[in-house]
């Protein structure tokens, strides 16, 4: 069966539904799917626009430095403005995939051209940053392309860390991630809202929800590397325990999933999360790891899981090569984790498994 | 056959007045992970947690290098936990992908004592030969198994065998010869894996594992043509340059056969990088880089085209 037939098949389960008969335009859903041009990509064409994108901008920042046009501060500030602008424009007149990798290409370009003339003429750093975000914000708010959403929602973060940074006030990491954590949860678990929300958000909420989970992970990078960015224990301690909180929610809605209802068997699970990020309570990183890929499986969110998984190994990798004790101590800590692990299994297994035979 | 994915959901719900709940309903029916896929998962998780922690444990315990345990004791040590692992493998009633983890923690092992072997009679931790053992040790383990990880885990020793015998013994093989060497070997398995994959066998292979693999590959491939455009003549860069022809050649056919975006969205790319070096090793001076830009825009754009308008026509038949 084809698609056009199992979404024929779908539209008429939905109709015949006892409840209501929703109003549903069968025609417009039909002819979206045999336009050309306009459809939806799969992630492979997504990273060949975002990786061809950022390798031409890069050729096009060498020619314009080896072409000397560097030296005009206000010229580069000027066209920086014209390219994201002119980038906008295209893309919000002819919407398609196929102008994505030259549009994007110039919005990057823009972005650096913009940064650099107004370092040039003297705008404080932080003032620069602000400014990003601002341009990113209006970005979402005119168009909503997937990769330009996406890239834009990438900009107003890494605007916003970079804001921290430049300011030195380190400790506002953790409100931002704190305000992550927030978003990110919101977003994974309320899609239908997002869906049955206007067309604009409804476009807008993959691309932000990528964005979003990636800016996350980049976020916990730099409080996990502690040689590099270095924050107060206890606003580490105070991140740690949103992050657990979320984890904790996030466990409560598996438990209807899973269909588990009785209160000892909650007290169970509830129980095991919290033993299981004691040892990593100073650790938010690997616990925010945790929280991405639990949320992904929940939704089936492939990139996100990916994601999740590699940094979740980079994260462990770090926190104990980071730990101030002997290989022998380190080695007693990571059989205990590894035991703690087995046995978690070995318990979930039998309740899995009596669960299932009731 | 095909299903209702969540961007279909996206488009029913453009055109329509379903309610939050509505969406919600259709969501978890179609998109939203089961209680059933949640149990594996859970199973899954914990016990590659668990296997992960441990070993990760013992090789910290055997790298602190304690002087009061004797060298019996050490080598014992490790081949009793190596029989311990295997026999849960073989002598108990755990679910295939728990045993197939539990292998591959025992691989690790593996390792594990020849590192120690190779600490205690100090033949050094990154000699060759210490790979090669390693490698050929768990090869059975590895055809039995039949598990991703463990398989990619086996493939990165091979790599890593062949760069170190190029560095330690065989010393005057070029760099382009390397590449030509590690590239024909994983080339090799791709293709044996992509074949496996049409067949209902048992050694059929996940997705990701065939896709990291080819990812791995090209990559292989596109670095090693990129240094031999920047360096010297060789004569094995010629036999690179042929057997990629011939690979991408087959991997374009049999991705247009098969209707697999995959291979026809990485080699494509992969030419617009050796192409795009090609043009920059012409003259590195501003208009190069001009052109460059052009190319890379131009052909990344065409790309896109003909992979949507392919993906449209296999939709519909």
């Amino acid at each position: 069966m084809n698609k056009i037939n199992i979404i024929i098949h779908t539209l008429y389960l939905l109709k015949s539904s006892a409840n209501r008969t929703p109003a549903i335009d069968e025609e417009k859903i039909l002819s979206e799917y045999q336009e050309a041009n306009t459809g939806k990509s799969g992630i492979a064409i997504k990273a060949l626009s975002v990786f061809g994108g950022i390798a031409a901008s890069l050729f096009f920042l060498a020619f314009l430095f080896l072409a000397g046009l560097y030296e005009s501060e206000t010229g580069m500030l000027i066209f920086g403005l014209i390219f994201i602008a002119a980038s906008i424009i295209v893309n919000s007149r002819f919407d398609n995939i196929i102008v994505d990798t030259a549009s994007i290409s110039f919005y990057l370009i823009g972005f650096f051209l913009l940064g650099v003339g107004l370092g040039s003429i003297h705008v404080n750093e932080n003032m620069i940053c602000l400014i990003f975000v601002a341009v990113a914000l209006l970005t979402l708010i005119i168009i909503q392309n997937y990769i330009f959403s996406f890239i834009s929602l990438l900009i107003i973060n890494g605007s916003l860390f970079a804001l921290i940074i430049f300011s030195f006030s380190n400790n506002m990491i953790h409100l931002l991630l704190t305000m992550q954590v927030i978003a990110i949860v919101y977003l994974f678990l309320h899609e239908s809202a997002f869906i049955s929300a206007s067309p604009k958000i409804s476009k807008l909420y993959q691309p932000i929800r990528t964005g979003m989970v990636l800016s996350f992970l980049c976020g916990l990078v730099l409080i996990a590397r502690k040689d590099l960015f270095s924050t107060g224990s206890y606003y580490l301690l105070a991140t740690s325990i949103v992050i657990i909180i979320a984890l904790l929610y996030v466990a409560f809605h598996l438990l209807v999933v899973l269909n588990v209802t009785k209160p000892n068997d909650k007290i169970l699970v509830y129980g095991i999360a919290t033993l299981m990020f004691i040892p990593t309570i100073m650790a938010p990183a690997i616990s925010g790891c945790l929280l991405v890929i639990l949320l992904s499986f929940f939704v089936r969110h492939r990139g996100g899981f990916i994601l999740g998984i590699g940094a979740l190994i980079y994260f462990i990798c770090q926190y104990y090569y980071d730990l101030e004790y002997s290989l022998l101590q380190k080695s007693y800590f990571l059989i205990g984790s590894g035991i703690l692990f087995v046995l978690i299994y070995l318990v979930t297994i039998k309740k899995l498994v009596t669960n299932a035979k009731t | 056959m095909a299903k209702i994915e969540r961007d279909d959901i996206y488009v029913i719900s453009r055109h329509s007045d379903l309610r939050k709940s509505e969406i919600h309903a259709l969501l978890q029916q179609h998109v939203y992970t089961n209680a059933a896929s949640w149990k594996k998962f859970l199973r899954i998780f914990f016990m590659a947690l668990g296997v992960g922690f441990l070993v990760a444990g013992i090789i910290m315990f055997f790298a602190y290098n304690w002087d009061s345990l004797g060298k019996f004791s050490k080598i014992g040590l490790i081949e009793i936990l190596i029989v311990i692992t295997v026999s849960l493998v073989l002598l108990t009633k755990l679910k295939q992908d728990i045993k197939n983890i539990c292998l591959t923690g025992a691989s690790v092992l593996v390792g594990v004592l020849f590192a120690v072997f190779g600490q205690i009679y100090q033949t050094g931790a990154n000699a060759y030969d210490f790979f090669l053992g390693w490698t050929i040790s768990i090869t059975l383990w590895v055809f039995v198994a039949g598990f991703g990880p463990l398989w990619l885990i086996y493939l990165l020793l091979i790599n890593t065998t062949v760069v170190l015998y190029s560095e330690q013994v065989a010393g005057n093989w070029s760099t382009a010869f390397v590449y030509t060497l590690i590239f024909a070997i994983n080339l090799f398995a791709l293709v044996i894996f992509v074949l496996l994959s049409e067949s209902r066998r048992l050694l059929k292979m996940p997705s990701w594992f065939v896709k990291t693999l080819a990812l791995a590959t090209v990559a292989c491939t596109t670095i090693g043509i990129t240094a031999g455009i920047f360096g010297g003549p060789d004569p094995a860069f010629y036999v690179l340059i042929l057997l990629t022809i011939i690979s991408y050649g087959a991997g374009i056919l049999y991705s247009l056969k098969k209707k697999r975006a995959f291979f026809l969205s990485i080699i494509p790319f992969s030419l617009v990088i050796i192409i795009s070096d090609l043009l920059l090793n012409l003259g590195s001076d501003a208009s190069m880089f001009f052109i460059t830009f052009l190319f890379v825009i131009i052909s990344v754009t065409l790309i896109i085209r003909n992979l949507i308008s392919l993906q449209k026509k296999w939709a519909v038949e």
